[in-house]
């Protein structure tokens, strides 16, 4: 029992946002919104609290957390930093894009995956777990198309096992570009599949213009969410012994973030706890000054930046890559609490290990790259790629990191490490 | 991975660790069997405790799976940053770092479940 006291914890966590959901919204309201999102097309950027109500949109995230633990229990997994990174991002990114059929499909295609290679599915469980992200290839063939439903679902759920398939060894083969510099590497996987998968629907006279489902997002609910989950995780990190977690934590400052950096070996649980709760009410504090709508989308960003701050991200690697995001922003007149740019400036941590191993300049123009790519290469894949972040992100951190290599190698300059 | 390529990931993981800090000597051993491997890599860095503390504790992760087939590939792939040697640990049977006072040793044990380690050592 004691092994899986964390896992419990995270499935309190969400259950008490099921129950809250039911409290709030209705029971009735949150399943028949929960229902609209299972049957409806999800490419970028699909705010489920417009599809199916914030009720429905809680209880989507909530429930594919929940499997996704009980499937780490299943596989006798301990919960790590990776784990906490990857249940957040399902989370998050259920709140818009992700349903249950979609995420489950790729898994089978993973799974598949694991067998033609006769590995365990242990092996690839976090590939198959980020890997969510192309859940709209499922839903654009069965929701999108105009074919007889049975057939759009057949071939839904063939390419969605085709694309889970081909995702291992795609995202294996990308940590070699970027070298661990980009967090969401997944993010970068299924951008380069997407670029192929969207071409080929294209070829086929299929229309990928992107989705545009913004909600205001002022619901007291979605806005609690956050600093309260920040506050809970903080309490659990200090309960104990609070002088040690402050010291932790601080140490923790100094790790680069560069992937595979798990909290919870190079630091502690408690402070581990203390980085999430923290680093996540700095981002939330971002989002209300720059008056963004606290949406499902926005949520997302949130949710993930809650995670990987088990899994690479720090105050003093993520800051660099945000003042570059804003600067940019600024510079160029954008509004900052438009979709592109405050998700941009949320998703932009992806590159914290740029920051933390290069320094505060590298980070700095990191941001300022990925703020001015990400918000076209949505457009190239035409929104099948979720984690467009990750994808805009990796080509940003395998330009730096070539430059870098090549500066290094060839004229002996050693950035800060 | 093949056995093949799994070794040479983890001896250029661990060489550059080990030409970090500058060695004007470098020892790689490799003794081959058909239930397992056994690799020393020796240098003749002088270290304090308190460092070899730290390798230890960086090492001592244990075997990863979920972790070894996906993050593991990036051992030995590139001299950009420092070198890790955590993303070894997970992929081994058994690792272990002593200080030989004028150096330090790195062993190294790949395997079957019926590898013994015992039968692996280099006398001193």
């Amino acid at each position: 029992m004691q092994k899986f006291k964390l896992h419990l914890f995270l499935i309190i966590y969400f259950m008490i946002i099921i129950f809250s959901s039911f409290l709030v919204f209705g029971i009735k309201e949150t399943i028949k919104g929960f229902i609209r999102i299972q049957i409806s097309p999800g490419r970028l950027i699909s705010d489920y609290f417009v599809l199916g109500g914030i009720g429905g949109s809680f209880l989507n995230a909530s429930l594919l957390s929940i499997i996704s633990i009980i499937l780490i229990i299943i596989l006798k997994m301990d919960v790590s930093g990776p784990v906490i990174a990857s249940v957040f991002t399902i989370f998050g990114f259920a709140l818009f894009g992700k349903n249950i059929i979609s995420v489950l499909t790729l898994w089978i295609g993973v799974y598949i995956s694991s067998l033609i290679a006769r590995k365990k599915f242990i092996e690839y469980i976090f590939i198959a777990f980020f890997g969510s992200a192309l859940s709209p290839v499922f839903s654009i063939i069965t929701f999108e198309l105009t074919m007889t439903p049975y057939l759009s679902l057949f071939l839904g759920i063939l390419f969605a096992i085709i694309v889970g398939i081909l995702l291992p060894p795609t995202a294996i083969y990308v940590l070699r570009f970027h070298q661990g510099y980009n967090l969401y590497n997944v993010g970068m996987t299924a951008g380069f599949l997407s670029l192929f998968i969207s071409s080929i629907l294209r070829n086929l006279n299929v229309d990928l213009k992107l989705f545009d489902l913004w909600s205001e997002g002022k619901d007291i609910f979605s806005t609690l969410i956050v600093p309260l989950s920040s506050i809970i995780f903080i309490i659990a990190g200090i309960l104990k012994k609070p002088k040690n977690a402050v010291e932790e934590f601080i140490k923790l400052q100094k790790e680069n973030g560069r992937l595979p950096s798990d909290f919870l070996i190079l630091s502690s649980k408690d402070a581990t706890f203390l980085n999430m709760g923290i680093l996540t009410l700095i981002y939330f504090l971002y989002v209300l000054i720059s008056r963004s709508p606290i949406n499902g989308p926005v949520l997302g960003g949130l949710f993930t930046i809650f995670g990987f701050a088990a899994f690479g991200k720090n105050i003093r690697n993520c800051i660099p890559i945000l003042l570059g995001v804003f600067v940019t922003s600024i510079l160029l007149n954008k509004p900052l609490n438009s979709p592109a740019i405050i998700l941009g400036a949320l998703f932009s941590t992806t590159l914290a290990p740029l920051s933390g191993t290069f320094g505060f300049f590298v980070g700095f123009i990191g941001g300022v790259l990925h703020i001015i790519l990400v918000q076209y290469t949505a457009g190239w894949v035409g929104g099948l790629n979720l984690y467009n972040n990750g994808f805009a992100g990796g080509l940003v951190a395998t330009f730096i990191v070539a430059i870098i290599d090549w500066f290094e190698n060839t004229i002996n300059f050693k950035l800060k490490k | 991975m093949k056995q093949e390529e799994m070794i040479i990931k983890i001896i250029s993981e661990v060489a550059h660790f080990i030409l970090q800090k500058d060695p004007s000597k470098m020892v790689i051993s490799l003794h081959k069997e058909k239930e397992g491997i056994h690799l020393a890599i020796f240098d003749n860095v002088v270290r304090t405790e308190d460092e070899i503390k730290k390798i230890k504790n960086r090492i001592s992760v244990g075997q990863k799976p979920e972790l070894s087939s996906y993050y593991g590939n990036l051992a030995g792939n590139d001299l950009l940053g420092e070198a890790r040697l955590d993303l070894i640990g997970w992929q081994v049977k058994f690792i272990d770092v002593i200080n030989r006072g004028n150096g330090i040793q790195i062993d190294i044990w790949i395997g079957s479940e019926n590898f013994e380690r015992n039968k692996f050592t280099i006398p001193d």
